[in-house]
C-alpha cells in the first residue's frame, strides 16, 4: 500500500512539474513557408518561449509551411527523435499560426497525453518495424492534438528510410539507412571488425552502420570522413536547402547542394526591408549574437506591419556595424561581412541599394571551409531556393 | 584569518553555490526575454526532471553520462577552497592549485560528453572545447599565479590576508581582466560558447535530454559561479570591507562579478578559436607574463 | 581534507538521488537507439572516428608551457626569500618559451584555416 501511495505522489508531482515545463519549439521551416515561420517566431517571442536548437532540447515540433512528399520523411525522422513531452503542430501560413499554437502549451502539459507520447516515442525507435506499423501508431497519436488541424498532424510518421542518395561521393554506400529493412549494403563495415554485435539484427555493427571510412584530405593526409548532411530541418537554415558535406575533422572536403520540397509556386518572399532584416537575424544568430538577432526579428515584424521606426532601425544597424567583435569574427569568411553590410545599407535606406546579390555557387564556397565558417557562409548567402536550383 | 567550518559546512557549500547559479541563470533569462522570465531556470529544471531520457545509437553511455556528472562535481569541488567571509570549507596550503585542477576537469568532461553521444555535432563541439582550452588555460594559470605571487603563498587565506591594505585588482588589473575572460572560457559561456553553439545544433548539448541535460547544464552554471566566486578572494580582497559583515561582502562581490560576466557575455557574437588563438598566445600570454614580472619585482623590492 | 571527502560523498548522494527521483517522475522509459540529429537524415556511419585535429601543433607548444607551470607554482612560494636571482632565472626561462611561441606564430602554427 505504501508503494502505491508513493506512486500516487510521484504521479502528482510529475504532473505538477510538467505543467511548469517551458515550451521549447523546434521550427521545421518548409520551402514556401517563410510567412508561416515569421508568424511562428512572432508568436514564440510574444509568449516568452525560447527556440530549441536540436530535437533533444525541443518539446514542440512546429512545421512551418506546406509539406511535400519529398520533405516530410525528414520531418518525421526529427519528430521520432524528440523525447516526451512533445507536441507536433503544422502551421500552413501566416494566418493560422495563432490558432495552431495557442493550444500547444495545454497539450504539452497534459500528463496523460504525454505518458502516451512517451510510449510512442519508445515504440518507434530501435525496432525494425514496417512502415505499416508506424502508420497505425501515428493515428493513435493524432488524438493528442487539440485542434482542427488534426488531420495534418500525424504524430508518428514513418522513419525516413532513404534520402539524400543523390550524390555519388562515398564509394560504397547509399546515404542513410535501409537499416530497418535489414539489408546490409555497406562494403566498408567488415574491415573494422571487433565491434560487439547487436541483437537488433544480424548486423555486425550497431544500427547497421559502418565506421567512418578514410579518404584523402586537402592537406594530403588520409583521414576519417564523416557524412554530415545539413538541412532541411535545422535551425537558422534556409528553407528546403540540403548541403551534403563530407567532413574530416571540421573541414568540409566535399559539398553537394540540392533543394528539396520546393513547391512550384513559392512566391512567398517578404518585402525588401523585412527580408533583409530576416537574413541579418539569421546570420547574427549563427554568429552567436543572440541579442542582436532577436532585435532584428522584432524590427522585421515591425516592418511587416508597417510600424517601423527609423530611429530604432538606425540604432540597431549602427550597433551591428560597429561591433568590432563581429567584424573580426566575419572577416574573410566567404564574403559574409560585405554582404551583411550591404543588407544593413538596404535596411537603413529602405530600398535596394546595390541590386540583389548575385547568386553564388554555394558548393564551391563551402568546399574547404570549416564547419563554423560554412554555416556563416550559408547564412550570409541566404540563397533564395530558385537561385540554387538554377545552379545545382 | 580564515576559519575552517565544521564538516557540515561542506553540505552548505553546494546549496549556496546553487543559489548563486540559479540567480545568475534567472538574470540571464531576464536579459534574454524580459522580466517575465525570472522563473525560467526553475521551470526548465522542472521540465528536465520529467522529460524522457534518450540514448543515441551505439552511444558510449558511461562516458557520455559520466562526463556530465564529472562537470557538475568539478564545478562544485572547485569552490571547496573559496571563502565566504571568514569561513572556508577546506583551506589547503595549495588552494590555488586545487581550484586550477578542478577547473581543468571540465576539459575531459565536456569532450567526453561530446564524444560519448556518437553524434557528429557532439563530436565537433567536443573538439571545439579542447581547442578553446588550449587558448584560455595558460593565460588563466598565469593570472592565478600572479595573485599567488603577490601573497607569496598558494593558500587562499594568505592571498586574502595579503590584500588587507590594497586589493590585488588595483595593481594586477591585467591579471584580473584575463582571469574574468578565462572564467567565461572555462565555463564555455558566451562569447566562448562555441562548444555548445547554435551553428552545430547545440554541439556537445545536441543529444542530451532529461536529467542528463539537467546535470550538464547545472554543472556549467556552477562552474561559472565558482569561477566568479574565486575572483573575490584572488583579486577583490575576499570578505574585507567596511561596515558590513565579511560574509555579506563576499556575497555582494560575488554577485557583482557574476552579474557582470552574464551581462557582458551578451554583448557580441561567439568567439571562434581559429581567430582567438593568435590573440591568446601573442597578446594575452605576454601581457600576463609582464604582469607577473611587475608583481615579482614589487615582491622582491 | 575532511571537507573534500564530505562534499564528494554528498555530491555522489545528490546525483544518485537525482537519478532515482527522475526515474520515479519521468513520463516514460529512456528512448534507446535514437539516431543522432542530422537535420532529419539517417546517419551513414558512426560519428565516433579519428577526428582531424588541425591545431595539433598548438598542443605541443601548450605542453611545453604546461610543464613550465609545474615549476612556476612552487616558485611563487620562494620568490620573496630567494630574491632577484629567482625572478631573473624564471623570466629568462619564460622568455625562451615565448621566443618559441613567437617562432611558431611566425610559421603560422596558430592559424589553421
Amino acid at each position: 500500500m505504501v508503494r502505491v501511495a508513493g506512486r500516487g505522489a510521484a504521479v502528482d508531482l510529475t504532473s505538477w512539474l510538467l505543467r511548469r515545463t517551458p515550451v521549447r519549439p523546434l521550427i521545421a521551416a518548409m520551402p514556401g513557408g517563410t510567412w508561416a515561420r515569421v508568424a511562428v517566431e512572432q508568436f514564440v517571442r510574444q509568449n516568452g518561449w525560447r527556440l530549441a536548437l536540436s530535437p533533444a532540447e525541443a518539446n514542440v515540433l512546429v512545421v512551418a509551411g506546406p509539406t511535400t512528399a519529398e520533405i516530410s520523411p525528414y520531418v518525421d525522422q526529427v519528430w521520432s527523435s524528440i523525447p516526451a513531452p512533445r507536441v507536433r503542430v503544422h502551421v500552413m501560413d501566416g494566418t493560422d499560426a495563432e490558432r495552431a499554437l495557442s493550444s500547444v502549451a495545454s497539450t504539452l502539459h497534459d500528463v496523460e497525453l504525454q505518458r502516451g507520447e512517451a510510449q510512442l516515442a519508445l515504440r518507434k525507435e530501435g525496432l525494425p518495424q514496417s512502415r505499416h506499423d508506424q502508420h497505425s501508431s501515428a493515428h493513435s497519436c493524432g488524438a493528442a492534438m487539440h485542434d482542427d488541424h488534426a488531420s495534418e498532424m500525424s504524430c508518428g510518421g514513418a522513419m525516413a528510410d532513404e534520402h539524400g542518395g543523390h550524390e555519388d561521393h562515398g564509394e560504397h554506400e547509399e546515404h542513410g539507412g535501409h537499416q530497418h529493412g535489414g539489408r546490409e549494403e555497406h562494403g566498408g563495415s567488415h574491415q573494422h571488425g571487433g565491434h560487439h554485435g547487436h541483437d537488433m539484427s544480424s548486423m555486425e555493427l550497431p544500427g547497421g552502420l559502418s565506421m567512418a571510412d578514410r579518404g584523402a584530405d586537402r592537406d594530403g593526409l588520409t583521414l576519417d570522413q564523416l557524412h554530415v548532411p545539413l538541412g532541411p530541418v535545422l535551425p537558422d537554415w534556409p528553407e528546403g536547402l540540403v548541403v551534403h558535406t563530407v567532413l574530416q575533422g571540421d573541414v568540409i572536403q566535399q559539398a553537394h547542394v540540392e533543394v528539396i520540397g520546393a513547391s512550384p509556386a513559392a512566391h512567398d518572399r517578404l518585402p525588401l526591408v523585412a527580408r533583409r532584416l530576416d537574413s541579418a537575424a539569421r546570420l547574427l544568430s549563427v554568429a552567436g549574437w543572440a541579442d542582436a538577432a532577436a532585435q532584428a526579428r522584432v524590427l522585421r515584424d515591425e516592418a511587416l506591419t508597417e510600424r517601423s521606426n527609423a530611429n530604432d532601425l538606425n540604432r540597431w544597424a549602427r550597433r551591428v556595424r560597429r561591433s568590432r567583435l563581429l567584424r573580426w569574427s566575419l572577416r574573410g569568411i566567404g564574403g559574409a561581412l560585405p554582404r551583411l553590410h550591404h543588407w544593413l545599407d538596404d535596411i537603413v535606406a529602405g530600398r535596394d541599394t546595390a541590386g540583389e546579390p548575385a547568386a553564388h555557387e554555394l558548393a564551391a564556397l563551402l568546399t574547404g571551409a570549416e564547419f563554423a565558417a560554412a554555416r556563416l557562409i550559408v547564412a550570409s548567402v541566404d540563397p533564395a531556393t530558385h537561385e540554387v536550383t538554377h545552379h545545382a | 584569518m580564515l576559519e575552517v567550518t565544521p564538516w557540515w559546512g561542506a553540505l552548505l557549500l553546494p546549496v549556496v553555490l546553487a543559489l548563486f547559479a540559479i540567480a545568475a541563470a534567472s538574470f540571464d533569462s531576464v536579459l534574454a526575454t524580459g522580466r517575465g522570465a525570472v522563473a525560467e531556470p526553475l521551470r526548465a529544471t522542472a521540465g528536465l526532471l520529467v522529460q524522457q531520457r534518450r540514448r543515441t545509437l551505439a552511444a558510449d553511455s558511461l562516458l557520455w553520462r559520466g562526463g556530465a556528472v564529472a562537470l557538475l562535481v568539478a564545478g562544485i569541488m572547485a569552490a571547496l577552497v573559496i571563502p565566504l567571509g571568514s569561513w572556508v570549507v577546506s583551506d589547503f596550503s595549495v588552494g590555488v592549485v586545487w581550484f586550477n585542477t578542478m577547473e581543468v576537469v571540465a576539459w575531459a568532461a565536456v569532450w567526453l560528453v561530446g564524444w560519448g553521444a556518437n553524434s557528429a555535432f557532439g563530436l565537433i563541439g567536443g573538439y571545439r572545447f579542447i581547442a578553446q582550452g588550449l587558448a584560455y588555460e595558460l593565460p588563466h594559470m598565469f593570472a592565478l599565479i600572479t595573485a599567488a605571487l603577490g601573497a607569496g603563498s598558494l593558500r587562499v587565506a594568505d592571498i586574502v590576508a595579503a590584500q588587507h591594505d590594497l586589493w590585488f585588482v588595483v595593481w594586477m588589473p591585467v591579471a584580473f581582466a584575463v582571469y574574468l575572460m578565462s572564467v567565461l572560457g572555462m565555463a564555455f559561456f558566451r562569447p566562448f560558447d562555441h562548444a555548445v553553439s547554435g551553428d552545430a545544433a547545440g554541439g556537445v548539448l545536441a543529444e542530451l535530454s532529461g536529467v542528463d541535460r539537467l546535470v550538464f547544464v547545472a554543472g556549467r552554471w556552477l562552474l561559472l559561479t565558482s569561477g566568479a566566486a574565486m575572483a573575490v578572494p584572488l583579486f577583490l580582497g575576499g570578505g574585507q570591507g567596511p561596515l558590513l559583515p565579511g560574509w555579506l561582502w563576499s556575497v555582494l562581490k560575488t554577485a557583482a562579478v557574476l552579474g557582470f560576466l552574464v551581462w557582458v557575455s551578451r554583448r557580441g557574437p561567439t568567439v571562434r578559436m581559429e581567430r582567438f588563438h593568435e590573440i591568446a598566445w601573442i597578446v594575452l600570454i605576454p601581457a600576463t607574463l609582464v604582469q607577473a614580472l611587475v608583481v615579482s619585482i614589487v615582491v622582491i623590492w | 581534507m575532511i571537507g573534500a571527502v564530505v562534499l564528494l560523498t554528498a555530491l555522489a548522494g545528490v546525483v544518485a538521488a537525482l537519478l532515482g527521483l527522475t526515474t520515479l517522475l519521468r513520463l516514460g522509459r529512456t528512448i534507446t537507439e535514437v539516431r543522432p540529429f542530422l537535420s532529419g537524415h539517417q546517419p551513414s556511419e558512426h560519428a565516433v572516428s579519428r577526428y582531424h585535429v588541425r591545431w595539433y601543433t598548438i598542443t605541443m607548444i601548450f605542453l611545453a608551457f604546461d610543464m613550465e607551470m609545474v615549476f612556476m607554482y612552487p616558485w611563487t612560494l620562494v620568490v620573496a626569500q630567494m630574491g632577484t636571482p629567482a625572478v631573473v632565472e624564471m623570466f629568462i626561462f619564460l622568455a625562451i618559451l615565448v621566443a618559441g611561441v613567437w617562432y611558431a606564430w611566425r610559421e603560422g602554427a596558430l592559424r589553421w584555416t
